[in-house]
């Protein structure tokens, strides 16, 4: 592999772990492997860069889990969320059992009240479900093109309540009820 | 996590550091990923157990600034604590001829 596309390609892979995580400690794990890459390259073995990938990657299949899953416990309006959408789902699909067989009845039974109501409920559930799917792919797409791909390295610029400090650039807010994000002055 | 924290007993370190600490005492047995060594990392700040002790370039890794990490005092505590029970276990394991002690033959 091309010595200079190591650290690089390392970088994309960063991608894996959670975003917050990633935020906080993706530079640090890039220079620590690029740190890593250069001895191993200054070592001159055989195969030292390729053991290193192979401990890095075997170090990411081991990790990005991990964090994910850790995430998730923490995230208790995640989970939250998580139930206010299974209690959707359910009722997606009584309606879709509701419509069903009214529209049995209002067929076997000739009534065009009962057909039609069972048509406009099948219509809400069915515009419903694709309606929250392109919101879903949308929000996701524009949420991976508007995101922080790149770390958050150091700004050069100071913090204005602490000129020792360290500006990080700020990456995208993430809007909450009653919180918003931004950028972090150390 | 042990293993960094006796780490960084002695003296802050950043993370490369830590992993090369970590794997010179063992003798390279114990490789510590980015993945793992800031999964630790980030587990033992929420705890308490470590602190950041500022970002600061280092002169021997091309002056870029990196993160220090040091012990709290529990963080001490703790290290110290499981020091000890390991002491103890040893004590236990050579009382019953288990682990012999250089030199034994």
């Amino acid at each position: 592999m091309n010595r200079s596309i190591s650290p690089r390609v390392y970088r994309i892979l960063l991608l894996a772990y959670p975003a917050q995580f990633r935020r906080e400690y993706g530079l640090q794990m890039a220079q620590l492997f690029r740190d890593s890459w250069r001895y191993q390259g200054r070592q001159g073995t055989k195969f030292g860069l390729l053991h290193l990938w192979l401990r890095t990657l075997l170090d990411l299949i081991q990790t990005v889990p991990h964090e994910h899953l850790h995430n998730l416990g923490k995230e208790k309006s995640l989970m939250n969320n998580l139930r206010k959408d299974a209690l959707a789902v359910a009722g997606c699909l009584a309606i879709i059992v509701i419509a069903f067989f009214l529209l049995q009845y209002g067929r076997s039974h000739n009534v065009p009240s009962i057909l039609l109501f069972g048509y406009i409920l099948d219509a809400v559930v069915t515009t419903g479900v694709i309606g929250n799917l392109v919101v879903f792919f949308l929000t996701k797409t524009t949420a991976q093109l508007t995101s922080d791909r790149t770390l958050d390295f150091p700004n050069p610029k100071r913090c204005p309540s602490n000129p020792a400090g360290v500006y990080r650039k700020p990456y995208r807010p993430t809007v909450q009820f009653g919180k918003r994000s931004g950028g972090i002055c150390r | 996590m042990f293993h960094v924290l006796l780490a960084i007993a002695d003296k802050e370190r950043h993370g490369y550091e830590i992993m090369q600490e970590v794997q010179e005492r063992t003798e390279g047995s114990v490789r510590l990923g980015p993945g793992t060594l800031y999964g630790s990392i980030k587990r033992m700040l929420a705890d308490g157990l470590i602190e950041e002790s500022g970002d600061r370039p280092d002169p021997e890794f091309d002056d870029e600034r990196r993160r220090y990490y040091r012990l709290t005092n529990f963080g001490y505590r703790v290290a110290k604590a499981e020091s000890e029970r390991l002491a103890s276990l040893l004590k236990s394991a050579r009382s019953k001829k288990l682990f012999s002690q250089p030199g034994d033959i």
